[in-house]
């Protein structure tokens, strides 16, 4: 049988907190929550930069370039664009 | 420096020579007159202070948290009603980890507006993770106030400090008191040290939702600060003794009990009326003696077993009710010593609402206790049905009647 | 300002536990972009303590300490002294913005009277109510900023009585700067979070906050739903300062007669909310007291503007 660790080995807790520290994906890879995925088409994007203001979840640059990882799936670019250039598809998860 | 001066101002003192930067009050009998004093040492220069005027003591409190997060040494004072109505914001303070003190006039609870002393209202504030220091004299405020800065800011400690008085007897009445000269209090209590605070160069997010995964850790980490305090509160009254003098005991007080065997245990002003109970029943051949409890929480718990455990008598007196239960220090004090020796332990629930605690009584009710005349249960010696209860209960009777109640 | 000229710098970090479509979060964007890092915030108990996601990484990349439910305005009136305290003792060179970000429940019902308490003494910081119209964290139920007539977990058949208006209670405080925003109009928003950065004193700032499960709408009509809001008149967009108000961008465009009102049957039907409204029957009587009450203060309004324009310059307080 395995020797317990005796109480006093163990790492003292100390002083613990409900601190939290700033960082990307919170709560993860919020890309995989995405049913719709948005879809640009440079092309047509004539760089207004609605889509960049209107995402909720700060997913396009400022360059117009969609962090995947993290988008939501929730469309508003896609509906907010003046020039049709964002459509939502459905997503082809890989497993 | 010597003054003549009420309890109150004497609290005032204590937050105005440990320096406090932020104090935010809202105005309650018997409190009012501590932050009078500091509104008047503020406006006459005396004290280097914001003073924030709020509209009631959940605000207060609220203030208190956030200026203790921005790092800066903050105070605050109330009693009663205004504790209960600030009750959601103790378990805030305590459950952030800031260092901040406050004092608490102990008054009753209404209904029945009462603004005379007990110790009910600080009781219900006992499991908030606040640390409870209990004084017993004019002196033992002023000092405490600035010892308390010390325990609350301690890097083992970190949490908030309630200094509870006596009102009216202690709050109100007027007492010659030694103050501290500055520059001694300044090498008593260093400037204002934490562990964390909101800033700008390093920014963290504090009290966030925690899941049951993470929160254990995080009250345990409480209850431990809170362990520590214990030794922070014992170096805090003996460095105050070197540096300034005065000693008011650390966890406990005692009196005449070295060769006790049978013992009172009380809290707060009331311990004073002890004496005199001890004094009188040592007179009479029982050797008794007192242990003032002056740190509520964190409680004395080894003290509390070596003073009690040589006893076979302990009259424990409770200034508030646990109700469904007994008087609280008393269960406290039994779990304390449990499988400690084998005293019986009595208990005497008095003193509520402003009433006066007589040291004969305690003495006479001790007495009976010795002699196996009494029950180790709670009891209420100071009840009695006066004329007002019977006018009271004459009209309810009526009323009765005519409802056909009865 | 243009969107060109916002600051790319993101101070609030993606990967969040908002809801998709979160009206929340694209708020404290634009808000963040105008206030920059010199800004401590407060939160208050609402979905904004939850979208930051748990313990222990957060999306707020600014120094924040999360409150009680009834706490803004004096937590505020705690930081604000605190920072006053280290701008004397020259630890702050310059003082931080102060923000205090709490929903419709904790600023119309629960803390009121620490927002008044707060506004009372002109406390120097900036209050935001992110005003989604319920207790959405809880569930969506009503407060006092549930409009008439809608849906809540508690107000199953809508909602019996009208909102009422906390912006317009602050300009009753006198405080310096009051203003509403929409999410549809972030230029608009941005200037006005810029313009608050530079006033001393307490600043009140309400941001309609549409929000899709509940209101129950899709998620990608958020903007769509906030600027129908404007538009249809039930969503005003002013600044009150120095005694004046000012309406903008969709708002004044309405009142100067540049744009008509959308029918607000068409803002109320992009909601399921408003659903009993319209089946099993059309509720006329409901949506005809709604749209009535929009028109009364509309035509008042563009009467106002007209006479300013043509006879003399006189200021009247909204009606209600
Ligand atoms: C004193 C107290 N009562 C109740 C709650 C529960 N509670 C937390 S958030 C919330 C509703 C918040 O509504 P609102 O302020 O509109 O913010 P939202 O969730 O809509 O963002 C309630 C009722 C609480 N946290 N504290
Ligand atoms: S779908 Fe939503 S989350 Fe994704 S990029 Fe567009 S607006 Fe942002
Ligand atoms: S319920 Fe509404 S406000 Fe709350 S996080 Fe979700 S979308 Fe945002
Ligand atoms: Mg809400």
């Amino acid at each position: 049988m395995p020797k317990r660790k005796k109480k006093d080995e163990e790492e003292e807790i100390g002083f613990v907190t409900t601190l939290s520290v700033p960082g990307e994906g919170s709560v993860g890879l919020t890309g995989s929550w995405r049913i719709f995925i948005p879809v640009l088409d440079e092309g047509k994007c004539n760089k207004c930069l609605l889509c960049w203001i209107y995402c909720p979840e700060a997913c396009i640059t400022k360059d117009i370039r969609i962090d995947y990882d993290y988008c939501k799936g929730c469309g508003i670019c896609a509906e907010e664009c003046p020039s049709k250039a964002i459509v939502m598809e459905k997503e082809e998860k890989k497993e | 420096m010597k003054l003549v001066d009420t309890g109150n101002h004497f609290a005032a003192w204590g937050a105005r020579l440990a320096r406090v930067e932020v104090v935010s009050a809202y105005p309650i009998t018997p409190q009012t007159q501590v932050i009078e004093e500091i509104s008047r040492f503020i406006d006459e220069g005396e004290m280097d202070c914001e003073y924030i005027p709020v509209e009631s003591e959940h605000s207060a409190m609220a203030a208190m948290i956030g200026s203790a997060a921005m790092g800066v040494r903050s105070f605050s004072a109330t009693s009663s009603h205004g504790l209960a109505y600030m009750h959601e914001l103790l378990h805030w303070a305590a459950g952030i980890r800031l260092p901040m003190v406050m004092v608490n006039v102990n008054r009753a609870m209404g209904p029945g507006w009462n603004i005379w002393c007990d110790h009910q209202d600080a009781l219900a504030a006992r499991d908030t993770g606040w640390i409870q220091l209990y004084c017993a004299s004019h002196q033992e405020v002023l000092d405490t106030v600035i010892q308390a800065y010390r325990i609350s800011e301690d890097f083992k400690v970190i949490l908030p400090v309630m200094v509870c008085y006596d009102a009216i007897f202690i709050s109100h009445s007027y007492m010659q008191v030694e103050v501290p000269d500055q520059e001694n209090v300044d090498r008593f209590l260093p400037p204002f040290r934490s562990l964390w605070k909101l800033d700008l160069d390093y920014p963290l997010t504090h009290g966030s939702v925690i899941y049951p995964d993470d929160y254990e850790e995080v009250r345990f980490s409480m209850f431990q600060g809170l362990d520590n305090a214990r030794g922070a509160i014992r170096r805090a009254a003996e460095e105050y003794r070197d540096i300034i003098g005065n000693y008011h005991g650390d966890m406990v007080e005692t009196y005449r009990i070295d060769d006790a065997d049978c013992a009172l245990v009380a809290m707060g002003s009331m311990a004073s009326e002890c004496k005199m109970a001890v004094d009188m029943l040592r007179d009479k051949g029982y050797r008794c003696g007192l242990v003032r409890v002056r740190s509520y929480r964190p409680f004395p718990i080894a003290e509390l077993r070596e003073l009690l455990s040589p006893m076979r008598a302990v009259m424990v007196l409770d200034r508030g009710v646990s109700f469904g239960l007994e008087g609280a220090l008393f269960s406290e004090v039994k779990a304390a010593i449990y499988g400690h020796g084998d005293a019986i332990v009595y208990n005497l629930i008095t003193g509520l609402g402003g009433r006066d605690v007589r040291y004969d009584l305690v003495a006479e009710r001790t007495e009976a206790a010795l002699e196996g005349k009494m029950a180790p249960e709670s009891n209420w010696p100071s009840l009695r049905l006066t004329e007002h209860h019977r006018v009271s209960k004459r009209g309810l009777e009526e009323y009765w009647k005519r409802e056909g109640v009865l | 300002m243009r969107l060109r000229d916002f600051p790319e710098e993101e101070l609030f970090l993606q990967g969040s536990a908002a809801c998709q479509g979160c009206p929340g979060s694209a708020a404290l964007r634009v808000a963040f972009k105008a206030l920059g890092r010199e800004t401590i915030l407060c939160v208050i108990a609402s979905c904004t303590s939850v979208l930051q996601s748990p313990f222990p990484v957060s999306a707020l990349n600014l120094p924040t300490l999360n409150m009680a439910f009834a706490t803004g305005g004096a937590t505020a009136s705690g930081l604000t002294a605190a920072a006053d305290r280290l701008v004397a003792r020259g630890t702050f060179k310059e003082k931080p913005t102060i923000l205090v970000w709490a929903g419709d429940g904790g600023t119309y019902d629960i803390g009121i009277q620490a927002l008044s308490g707060a506004a009372e003494r002109n406390t120097d910081f900036i209050y935001v109510c992110y005003n989604n119209e319920a207790y959405s964290n809880t569930g969506t139920q009503r407060s006092g900023a549930t409009p008439y007539a809608a849906w809540t977990s508690n107000t199953t058949r809508g909602k019996d009585e009208w909102r009422k208006d906390v912006a317009q209670i602050m300009v009753a405080h006198g405080v310096p700067y009051v203003a509403t925003a929409s999410l549809a109009y972030p230029t608009d928003m941005y200037r006005k979070f810029a313009k608050a950065k530079e006033i001393k004193g307490t600043r009140y700032i309400e941001i309609q906050a549409p929000c899709p499960p509940g209101w129950k709408f899709p998620s990608a009509h958020t903007i769509k739903v906030a600027r129908m809001a404007v538009q249809s008149g039930m969503w005003m967009l002013y600044e009150h300062e120095g005694g004046k108000t000012t309406y903008t961008a969709g708002t004044q465009r309405i009142i100067q007669g540049q744009s008509k009102l959308l029918p607000v049957e068409e803002y109320l039907r992009a909601q399921g909310r408003f659903r009993h409204l319209f089946s099993p029957e059309k509720d006329e009587e409901r949506i005809g007291e709604i749209q009535g009450r929009i028109n009364h203060i509309f035509e008042t309004l563009q009467f106002t503007h007209k006479m300013k324009e043509h006879i003399m310059d006189i200021e009247l307080a909204p009606p209600r």
